[in-house]
């Protein structure tokens, strides 16, 4: 047992001045620069293929959203693929003026059917008649996905956009030789956009909520386990919006969020390839340079209060039974979000976790056992949540006091240094694959930015994990993972 | 920085298949483009591509090996292929090969337990899984360089001497049964992998695993039919990272050199009989219905495989610009996910055109699939529509060969699925001589109404008309 343990902490060792060598080279690669603007950019230069990764990310999501109105910023991410004033017009001045009345008519339609019960039937028929007459008019006034077309037709490969709690991401990769086109369309949809077939999307942002919430049990406990978890602050509520909030979604709140949120000095840009990085930052200076800065929002985001007892909730839904549970914890750069990376990783990432272990062969309860750190953000302080499905015929009640019997484990024993080194030995070895693609890199470097206001806290993440001890880890399973700052949430079939 | 698992954190603006494809081409020389010109005048530098290319070796056993070299990361990939995969499955027995495949992974080797082996790879930080599709097992290690023959050891252990431990085969299958009663509660994986089943009508091809057949597959199943397929010249490796052709020979050598066993084993199975036109009927209590429409489509050695690939990129596998999306999404806001898919196999394909709907509309986008696919081989693809399909094509072919893994990957597969040796090389020139005339051919041939596989998961109290319709309706075996 000893003679192992010393062969694993050499085998960590290496590893570490491996991963730690990488880390530098890494530091030395990345060019950081800010434009006056605010606007901060990201260059890493990578020669293997010819091929280029591109990633904007605007520090605001979900959690910007105001309240009555959530699903905005999912909302407006979508529309930010229906063109702008220079991209899709074919009669600009039809365009404009067709797009005029159809919002004029929407609100029109929105406000009746904004009285429930009290609407006015025949109302709603004659105004929903006066749209669809000016929506297939305007049709023949632009082109439509023209966004799309563009990149596609370019080779564009991995075209998306995705909204988040705290991040808004609008990314693709493209041949080398075509990062003009993807500088001309970010820069003028990040100012200029044109909300096209605005009434038609919001119809596609609810088969959405139906396909991802309430025909999916995973969707459906998550977003009521949230609910549940927070009772203050934003995370509580759902990236897509509430499903009486988002049918009432209006272009002004859009163009409101886009005006507030979408300011160079509130985004960050990633480009990862074989690139030229002065003629890059040349580029974006010339397409991005001129967008003005605006005043720093204050947020007002409400506090979470302190958890004093357990929550727990039930969702009753037709399938096979699944738990969540969830503990409030500190976001980063505290030095205990690290510590859950470490717990994370220690209770379920790969075949010898302890949930694995435990849960899944040793005791046969489970399907699937994870754990989670950070959910739902990263900006704000969030949770760790273990995530969980019984196997037949074993309840998820079952399943419920083996995790609470393996948290307690680890509030009660400390972890042996070699379990430890695994875990960060993992930790390690993950750091290094990350490096081998243009597209994880440009992701994770621009995240981190956005989020912990300095990519380099990839970098410096192992250098912390070094440090981690036994005690840490015990001591922070003490402090958080106790039962009166848990919510626990069980979607099971109706009795 | 800890890789984040849930999917639910992010709500990306669409989900699609992901495709493979495309390449390069000149352009026209430089201008300089003021912010606002149109985007279709910006000039682009030219970009020549020639596909990246791996070298072949054979071990004296027959063991044929793809290896690039590629510096950056102190790793090493190896990724072998085995022909055969669950459609040799006996009957009664659904399931054998995903087992094999789990169990080979997990059971331990002739010097190992398997809690051993995941000890010893867990120690050095090392991945190493395995996995059977329909006509395929496949399994793949990446370890640090420094850890390359540990690594290896341990990986041509499972691959040639699989010790199968029953505790480790229990746990695998009932996984997989739980997996099995899961399914039902994700109605678009549900109603994807009926319609697997659907659409082959009967044979080999249309059989799926259940509770009774995965109870059924025994250790000593796994023993014979390993025995069976996992042959030295059976077997396709391909080797990347960081090493030189010769450490990455002599420590193939070392590992897999010693392996002598019997001939190639018979993997062929008897190819599908397209069926006639029929609708299968999921019935499910929720708010919206899955759809798809399929139909038999070429192989991937067909002469019309690449007219297809592009008549494909335009119905719905094109994203945003393909005609299903623009006019099932876009036009009406009618699914948030719908498009198609073209899965070419060694000597069949299949295509299929999906939508996930409300459930009163589920019938009006049944008709509308029906229709686009109708009309794409009555002249709806103009030759501009052509045209800016075979531009995507040919730009993004290039991302097939991003890194190292990828280049191995796409040179073995070629020689593993008997295609010609210029596959890769012609692949653009291909693309370019598609005509619009070839497309609505291979429309006319391919999408043949009568010939449809129409699945649908949904509440049909709710659809405000007959699905039968549409066809006769088939019941479920």
């Amino acid at each position: 047992m000893r003679n192992r343990l010393l062969f694993l902490l050499l085998v960590a060792a290496l590893l570490a001045w491996e991963a730690a060598a990488h880390a530098q080279d890494l530091e030395k690669r990345v060019i950081r620069r800010v434009l006056p603007n605010g606007l901060t950019v990201l260059l890493l230069e990578r020669p293997l293929s010819p091929t280029v990764s591109l990633y904007v990310r605007y520090k605001s999501g979900a959690v910007d959203d105001e309240d009555g109105k959530t699903g905005t910023a999912h909302f407006l991410e979508h529309m930010l693929f229906k063109g702008t004033e220079s991209i899709g017009p074919l009669d600009p001045a039809g365009d404009a003026e067709l797009l005029e009345r159809i919002f004029r008519a929407g609100g029109d339609l929105d406000r009746e059917r904004a009285r429930g019960e009290r609407a006015d039937p025949e109302r709603i028929k004659t105004l929903t008649g006066v749209l669809r007459d000016l929506e297939s008019r305007h049709r023949a006034t632009y082109r439509s996905n023209e966004i799309d077309r563009l990149y596609t037709i370019n080779g564009a490969v991995g075209l998306n956009a995705s909204t988040g709690q705290d991040v808004t991401t609008y990314h693709v990769s493209l041949p080398m030789n075509r990062l003009e086109l993807w500088a001309r369309i970010e820069s003028d949809r990040m100012v200029r956009p044109v909300f096209r077939e605005f009434y038609a999307e919001r119809d596609v942002v609810l088969e959405e909520r139906r396909q991802r919430v309430e025909t999916d049990p995973d969707g459906l406990l998550y977003e009521r386990f949230l609910a549940a978890a927070f009772t203050v602050h934003p995370y509580r509520r759902p990236i897509l919006g509430w499903a009486s909030d988002i049918p009432f979604l209006d272009p002004a709140a859009l163009r409101s969020f886009l005006r507030q949120h979408h300011a160079p000095n509130n985004t960050v840009i990633a480009v990862v390839g074989r690139i030229r990085p002065d003629d890059v930052f040349r580029l974006i200076e010339r397409y991005f340079g001129g967008i003005p800065r605006q005043e720093p929002l204050p947020r007002p985001i409400a506090e979470e209060p302190p958890q004093t007892d357990e929550r727990r909730i039930r969702v009753a839904f037709d399938a096979r039974p699944q738990l969540m549970i969830g503990w409030h914890k500190p976001a980063l750069p505290h030095f205990d979000d690290y510590v859950f990376d470490v717990i994370e990783a220690l209770l379920s990432r790969g075949r010898t976790s302890r949930f694995y272990r435990e849960l899944v062969e040793k005791k046969g309860l489970a399907e699937k056992a994870a754990a989670m750190s950070g959910i739902p953000g990263s900006r704000y302080p969030n949770l760790f949540v273990v995530y969980g499905t019984p196997r037949d015929p074993h309840p998820v009640a079952a399943l419920e006091k083996a995790v609470h019997e393996e948290i307690e484990r680890l509030r009660n024993e400390p972890v042996t240094a070699s379990e430890l080194e695994k875990i960060k030995n993992r930790m390690r070895a993950e750091f290094i694959r990350d490096l081998a693609s243009n597209e994880g890199l440009a992701r994770t470097l621009s995240y981190y930015e956005a989020v912990a206001g300095d990519w380099r806290y990839v970098t410096g993440h192992l250098q912390v994990i070094e440090r981690i001890t036994p005690g840490d880890v015990q001591r922070v399973a003490r402090t958080y993972l106790v039962p009166e700052n848990r919510t626990v949430a069980i979607l099971e079939k109706q009795p | 920085m800890t890789r984040r698992r849930i999917l639910l954190l992010l709500l990306p603006l669409v989900l699609l298949p992901v495709l493979a494809a495309a390449a390069p081409a000149g352009d026209t020389p430089p201008a300089s483009p003021g912010l606002l010109a149109p985007p279709d005048r910006l000039a682009y530098p030219p970009l020549d591509f020639p596909v990246p290319r791996a070298e072949r070796f054979e071990l004296p056993n027959g063991i044929v090996v793809y290896f690039l070299e590629d510096r950056e990361v102190p790793l090493v990939t190896v990724q072998a292929y085995l022909k055969g995969g669950s459609l040799l499955d006996p009957d009664g027995k659904e399931g054998l090969a995903e087992l094999l495949a789990t169990v080979m992974r997990t059971g331990g080797t002739h010097s190992r337990t398997g809690r051993e082996v995941d000890e010893r790879l867990e120690f050095l930080a090392a991945d190493a899984e395995a996995s059977a599709g329909l006509e395929t097992i496949s399994a793949s290690l990446s370890v640090l360089k420094k850890d390359l023959e540990e690594g290896l050891a341990l990986f041509s252990g499972m691959l040639r001497e699989p010790a199968f431990e029953e505790e480790r085969l229990v746990l695998a299958r009932e996984l997989k049964k739980e997996d099995l009663r899961r399914i039902a509660d994700d109605p678009a994986r549900f109603a994807f992998r009926e319609f697997g089943r659907f659409q082959y009508r009967q044979g080999p091809w249309a059989r799926l695993s259940s509770l009774a057949s995965l109870d059924a597959v025994l250790r000593q199943d796994l023993v014979s039919h390993h025995r069976r397929l996992f042959t030295p010249r059976n077997l396709w490796i391909a080797v990347s990272g960081d090493l030189s052709r010769e450490e990455a020979r002599e420590a193939l050598q070392r590992h897999f050199g010693s392996w002598t066993a019997a001939d190639i084993p018979g993997t062929e199975a008897p190819q599908p009989v397209p069926g006639r036109r029929g609708i299968r009927l999921v019935s499910r209590e929720i708010s919206q219905s899955v759809l798809i429409v399929g139909h038999p489509a070429p192989s991937r050695s067909a002469p019309d495989y690449h007219a297809f690939q592009v008549l494909d990129f335009l119905l719905g596998g094109g994203g945003f610009s393909s005609r299903i999306f623009q006019e099932i999404r876009t036009d009406r806001g009618l699914a948030y996910s719908t498009g198609s898919f073209y899965r070419s196999r060694l000597k069949h394909g299949v295509f299929g055109a999906y939508a996930i709907t409300r459930t009163d509309a589920t019938l009006s986008v049944l008709a509308h699939l029906e229709r686009i696919l109708a009309e794409s081989g009555r002249g709806a693809f103009k030759d501009q529509d052509l045209q800016a399909a075979r531009e995507s094509m040919l730009h993004r072919f290039i991302f097939s060969f991003q890194s190292p893994e990828q280049v191995v990957r796409q040179r073995l597969l070629v020689e593993f699925d008997r295609l010609p040796a210029d596959f890769l090389e012609s692949y653009r020139k291909n693309i370019r001589k598609v005509t619009t005339g070839d497309i609505e051919a291979a429309a006319l041939r391919w999408l043949d109404a009568s010939r449809a596989s129409i699945l649908v998961l949904g509440d049909p109290r709710g659809f405000g008309g007959r699905l039968d319709s549409f066809g006769e309706m088939m019941n479920a075996p």
